[in-house]
């Protein structure tokens, strides 16, 4: 499974060939079905130890994913900022909660703060919207925007990342991503492109506590030393291209407006407010814990996992399909039943 | 941050095909006897209805569950603590009757033989750390915090290097944050909760290859220790190649293997009406049937505690200055650590009184004409206090733990009838320097100032108005620079609600010093201060 191209460090140890273990959660991240429809699946990958591995497994996604032409969230774009700019002008806008919308029951996920950015930089606030077709958006009293989904393309919700980079300085570079899974093919356009179907729960902690955890594993390419937090750029620069959202579990705050296909979830607490959360009902969870934790937390997940068991079965057939579990790893996949 | 690289820990699990259980299980005729009559007498006294025997029944089985699960000495001490619990034989027998007059009797002269002898668990222990510094093995020692001087005290020889602090794992945050080593040394069976407690990774993800576990026979481990979520019946330490090759989850994994070796030693002659019985077992099933529910310990000093509900969301400071959010509610154990401050509103609550500024103000009234009435005739007072119907057994013990000063609690009676009885005996009424209230009896208001220093009054207050603890919430991050100034010292701390705010009294910061699981106490007993030595009986 290692690689020639590619050396692995973390923290203060030496440089290394990709371990086994790191290999073997990448790998799961990559091996991972993507689902465009067909049943739903849930995991729990239990450790031995406290590590970095949910980054792993969601680099391995986001590798699988640059490959993927589809991956990305050009089609969905102008649909989503209309929603945006509906949603706060129905409700948001006038609404006396900051922001809860499961408690208050709107029947919204969370907050359409109205706000749009033009090409990475000026704000604006959504003022009007075209009440007969509701097909534009006013954006201030003298800014009309009309449905031109190549002009939308400039337009991108603030706090969200630009659906295409704007510039060269935004983008993904291919190199520093070969080599991490032999045989991955890379879809070029994908490297300019943010996407939210992948998304990556933080521990309950804060993101800070995951990013702290990412940022110590490193990987040497002939592109040089990447952290793997910049590799997953779920914490990019606001103007870069994302390929991962991020669910902060302490804020229980997702960065993007649209529910992702498959989260991987930092820790048991993350994990279970995510198979918990109606927002997420129909995206796949992988759960990656350590067993180093207290006996009523490990329970709180076993008990999750054989409720589930009502609805689910064991995905035997994906399980076979992974390669040998290093000594420690354990995987447990659950895939619903119809 | 991750404290031990996830590397060293996989590297070292590849590096063992299997690991090794060395299983020391001993046995001894006196020791035997002491488990059988205070079980026995455990286990009639759970039956009764009377709250003292209740009570008698909660401490012994919090003696032997100990005796169980530490290396304690098998010296004095142990009949001191016994006769401490049931008192003089000729009450034992009035009050409870011939059979529990036996077994007490039974159980003293057990106390009697065993002091004839080192405990013979310690005497090995000792043999067995000598060992594995002559071998130059590292090793660690799992135990409970407050078993940790009995594990120091094994090694007073002048010839011996007293055990370092850092030999010493107290946690599973402890055991998280160390790096693999040679030998794990633990007394007692593995079990997930309660007493000689360890984290289920003992088994499941060893940072050591060798296990070393001392106890007594007739001692099991949990059968579901090393539970794994992703399977929870493929988790033992006796876990054999053909058992982990039929779990068809996953049939694919390299299961941590044991072997585990067993040496007994010592003999129970002691006369036995069946099968050995596993006392801490004995007791979970005994608190199952029981209305109890499971808790979380959050130490806040040395001499107490609070048990929370599992997994309650409380309100906490975290000191740490980069901290984004320091006020907030968290979690035990998960967000929730040692070392941040557990916040304990002690606001004005209409039904109780005011709160006083000085902590104690009626205390220290009752508690000097207490200690005064002691000194000048404690026979005499006890006997007082007895036909009032303040009928504790052992009443001396307890009158002396009232006297103490007051600290994060007043120390004071655990119910409000005796509590009264306590004061009208001490001739404390109407009139008295501190009267407050022309339509609330002193010794209530005296009761209430107890049940405030123990959490129980704003415990209700907050069950009925949530939307208190939002204001609170408010209020304190309003002054958020001031206390973090005073976290900063890293001592408790007190805030008073400022004046004209909608909230009345004071606000406690209180650093937490452990958080253990473990337990299930009664309702009751659950968001109030109390000692540790009174928790210690709810452990399962």
């Amino acid at each position: 499974m290692t690689t020639q191209f590619q050396l692995f460090l973390e923290a203060d140890e030496e440089w290394q060939a990709i371990p086994s273990w790191v290999a073997f959660l990448i790998r799961l991240g990559y091996g991972w079905p993507s689902r465009v429809s067909g049943r739903r699946r849930i995991a729990v990958v239990s450790m031995p130890c406290d590590s970095a591995g949910v980054g792993l497994i969601a680099l391995g996604a986001l590798v699988r994913d640059l490959g993927n032409p589809t991956a990305n969230d050009l089609d969905q774009h102008y649909d989503r900022i209309l929603k945006n700019g509906r949603q706060y002008l129905d409700s948001c806008r006038n609404c006396e909660v900051r922001c809860r919308p499961e408690e208050k029951d709107c029947g919204y996920t969370s907050e359409a703060t109205g706000r749009l950015r033009h090409r990475g930089r000026t704000v604006y606030t959504i003022a009007a919207a075209d009440l007969r077709s509701r097909r534009f958006l006013v954006v201030r009293p003298d800014l009309d925007w009309w449905p031109n989904p190549s002009r939308a393309l400039e337009w991108q919700i603030d706090g969200e990342p630009p659906t295409r980079a704007y510039n060269d300085q935004g983008t993904l570079a291919q190199a520093a991503y070969v080599g991490l899974v032999e045989g991955a093919t890379f879809f070029s356009d994908n490297l300019r492109r943010s996407f939210s179907g992948l998304c990556l729960a933080s521990k309950v902690a804060g993101a800070s506590a995951t990013l702290d955890a990412c940022a110590a594993i490193r990987f040497r390419s002939r592109y040089g030393d990447q952290r793997l937090s910049d590799l997953l750029t779920a914490w990019s620069p606001r103007n870069s291209v994302s390929r991962i959202a991020l669910f902060n579990s302490r804020t229980e705050e997702l960065n993007r407006s649209s529910a992702p296909a498959l989260i991987v979830a930092d820790g048991d607490g993350a994990f279970l407010k995510i198979v918990g959360r109606t927002r997420f009902q129909h995206s796949d969870v992988i759960g990656v814990i350590h067993r180093a934790l207290e006996r009523d937390r490990l329970e709180d997940v076993g008990n999750k996992m054989a409720s589930l068991r009502q609805w689910y079965t064991d995905d035997h057939e994906l399980l076979r399909l992974l390669p040998a579990l290093p000594r420690g790893i354990t995987v447990s996949i659950l895939q619903r039943v119809n | 941050l991750i404290s031990v690289a996830a590397s060293r820990v996989f590297n070292f699990l590849q590096s063992h095909e299997s690991f090794a259980v060395e299983r020391y299980e001993l046995a001894s005729t006196a020791f035997g006897s002491l488990r059988r009559s205070v079980r026995q007498i455990v286990q009639r006294f759970r039956e009764s209805e009377d709250q003292e025997a209740l009570n008698i029944s909660e401490r012994l089985r919090a003696l032997l569950s100990e005796l169980l699960t530490v290396p304690v000495p098998l010296d004095r001490a142990i009949r001191d603590n016994v006769m401490d619990v049931l008192g003089q034989g000729g009450d034992v027998e009035g009050r409870w009757g011939s059979d529990i007059r036996r077994l007490y009797a039974a159980a003293l002269r057990a106390t009697e033989d065993l002091q004839a002898e080192e405990n013979p668990m310690r005497q090995l222990l000792r043999e067995i750390i000598r060992g594995l510094r002559s071998r130059e093995r590292m090793f660690k020692v799992y135990c409970h915090r407050r078993a940790r001087s009995h594990f120091e005290t094994l090694l007073i020889d002048s010839a011996d290097q007293p055990l370092p602090a850092d030999v010493f794992l107290h946690s599973v945050k402890d055991y998280r944050e160390t790096e693999p080593f040679n030998v794990l040394l633990k007394v007692g069976p593995l079990r997930a909760r309660g007493w000689g407690s360890a984290p289920d990774a003992l088994t499941n993800a060893p940072r050591f290859d060798t296990l070393v576990q001392v106890l007594w026979s007739g001692c099991s481990d949990e059968p579901d220790f090393g539970y794994d979520p992703t399977d929870p019946g493929l988790s033992r330490t006796d876990s054999r190649d053909d058992r982990a090759n039929s779990a068809g989850m996953n049939g694919n994994r390299e299961t941590v293997k044991w072997r585990v070796r067993v040496t007994r030693s010592g003999e129970d002659m002691g006369p036995r009406s069946g099968p050995e019985v596993d006392e801490l077992q004995l007791f979970r099933e005994m608190d199952r049937l029981q209305d109890k529910r499971f808790a979380t310990l959050l130490q806040i000093d040395d001499l107490s505690g609070i048990l929370y509900p599992p997994r309650s969301r409380l309100l906490s400071l975290d000191p740490d200055p980069s901290a984004s959010v320091p006020i907030d509610h968290r979690i035990p154990g998960e967000a929730l650590l040692e070392g941040i401050f557990l916040i304990r509103p002690l606001l004005y609550d209409a039904s109780l009184g005011p709160v006083q500024a000085e902590h104690g103000r009626y205390s220290q009234v009752w508690k000097a004409r207490l200690a005064q009435a002691w000194q000048s005739g404690s026979f005499g007072l006890i006997e007082s206090l007895r036909a009032a119907g303040l009928n504790l057994l052992h009443l001396d013990a307890a009158i002396r733990h009232w006297c103490r000063p007051p600290s994060t609690v007043i120390h004071a009676p655990q119910q409000a009838r005796h509590f009264q009885i306590l004061l009208t005996v001490l001739g404390i009424g109407e009139g008295e320097s501190g009267q407050s209230s022309r339509t609330t009896p002193w010794w209530q208001l005296a009761w209430n100032e107890v049940r405030r220093s123990r959490g129980e009054a704003i415990s209700a207050a907050f069950e009925v108005h949530g939307i208190v603890e939002e204001k609170l919430l408010a209020i304190l991050n309003q002054q958020l620079p001031a206390i973090r100034r005073q976290a900063s010292e890293g001592r408790d701390f007190r805030v008073i609600m400022p004046a004209g705010s909608e909230l009345s009294g004071e606000v406690a910061f209180h650093k937490v010093r452990d958080i253990e699981e473990g337990f299930a106490a009664p309702q009751n007993e659950l968001r109030v201060v109390r000692e540790l030595t009174l928790i210690d009986q709810w452990r399962v």
